[in-house]
């Protein structure tokens, strides 16, 4: 293939689209004039053009039903305005919502869980006795006293205040 | 806008009934759009269902957004096909490879005269069937540009407008998906097919 007409086939698609400046085009006109196998190109290249833009208009025509079908959509959505964000709006916040529901709920839930489900220590007596006096409570809420801990052993057989190892500090809000 | 359905004056009227929430206002826009919207969904997305949610999901976003569009920026129908490319795109991210229909090629309506032989009718539908598969053989960029140039008449200034690129980017991008088309049709004998397409 000569340059002149590697030049011409560059220069087709264009020249099909007249996308081409004035002189550029005349040179592929001229060049067409005189060169067979460029002008068979030329020829393939300007029937597919027309052939793709027509059996591309043709692809996917919808039918009155489709349309229609498409079109009762819109109106479901469009009847709810902006349904879509309230939702979105709405599972997005409910789910920070719930997330510090959890983080502060759970933690206080395991803590009163902890100190109402404090096993009644079988041994020593005392300490029971202790744990259940009014007055006892009182004492606890003194800052060198401990309150009853799920972590404190009750099985031990020394008494409770004598441990000084968790503070509860709910217990020392009483005056 | 080479092929505004209406005067643009008229467009305009009838973007702001629609602002004024006027419900026959909606219906007319939509209907002036529609065919050509779903059209390109279904041309990049091969797949009827998909070009029909993507349709109207289009659609719902447009309406719902009409006061964002800007007609100093852009034509409306520039617009409404940027919204469905961007559809469609998240549309093929999750397909992966375009789920060709051809059930729905074999039961498009006949383009072809209900008088033409069954040959005839083959032949059509041959042809349909060798260019969209030919389109899936084209990345998802290319599709776009050749489908939006070739089958809706964009120039190269709007495809860079839908396609968010330069000019001379959509004018290479249309000229590569061209003649790779044109190289799977003429190796799957489905150039010749084109003109069947044509011929009715
Ligand atoms: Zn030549």
């Amino acid at each position: 293939m000569s340059h002149t007409c590697r030049q011409c086939r560059a220069a087709l698609y264009p020249y099909v689209r007249r996308e081409l400046t004035p002189n550029k085009r005349r040179f592929v006109a001229q060049h067409l004039e005189t060169c067979t196998t460029c002008y068979a190109e030329y020829r393939r290249i300007r029937a597919f053009e027309g052939d793709l833009g027509g059996a591309l208009a043709q692809l996917g025509v919808p039918s009155p039903l489709q349309l229609a079908h498409v079109w009762a959509g819109v109106q479901t959505q469009i009847a709810a305005p902006n349904e879509g964000h309230g939702l979105h709006f709405r599972m997005r916040y409910g789910a920070a919502l719930a997330l510090l529901v959890v983080a502060l709920v759970i933690p206080w839930l395991l803590h009163h869980q902890q100190s109402m489900t404090v096993p009644l220590p079988p041994t020593p007596q005392t300490q029971t006795q202790l744990v259940t006096h009014p007055a006892i409570i009182i004492a606890m809420a003194t800052p060198n006293a401990v309150t009853i801990h799920a972590s404190a052993p009750y099985t031990e057989a020394t008494p409770a205040f004598a441990r000084n190892d968790a503070p509860d500090l709910s217990a020392t809000q009483t005056p | 806008m080479t092929q505004e359905p209406k005067p643009s004056e008229t467009i305009d009227v009838l973007l702001a009934r629609c602002l004024a929430r006027d419900q026959h206002a909606f219906q007319e826009l939509f209907d002036l759009y529609a065919a050509g919207l779903y059209r390109l969904c279904y041309n990049l997305l091969l797949n009827r269902d998909d070009a029909e949610d993507v349709a109207q999901d289009s659609f719902v976003y447009a309406f719902k957004n009409l006061h964002r569009y800007d007609p100093a920026k852009s034509a409306f129908k520039t617009w409404l096909y940027t919204i469905a490319i961007s559809r469609c795109r998240n549309q093929y991210r999750r397909n992966r490879v375009p789920l060709l229909d051809l059930a729905n090629l074999w039961h498009q309506p006949p383009v072809a005269p209900q008088h033409e032989s069954p040959e005839a009718i083959y032949a059509h539908r041959s042809a349909r069937e060798a260019l969209a598969y030919a389109l899936t053989r084209l990345n998802p960029t290319l599709r776009e540009a050749v489908v939006l140039r070739y089958g809706h008449g964009l120039t190269y200034r709007e495809i860079a407008d839908v396609m968010d690129c330069p000019a001379k980017t959509a004018e290479s991008r249309v000229r590569l998906a061209h003649e790779t088309l044109r190289g799977v049709l003429h190796s799957s004998g489905g150039e010749g097919l084109l003109e069947e397409l044509l011929s009715y």
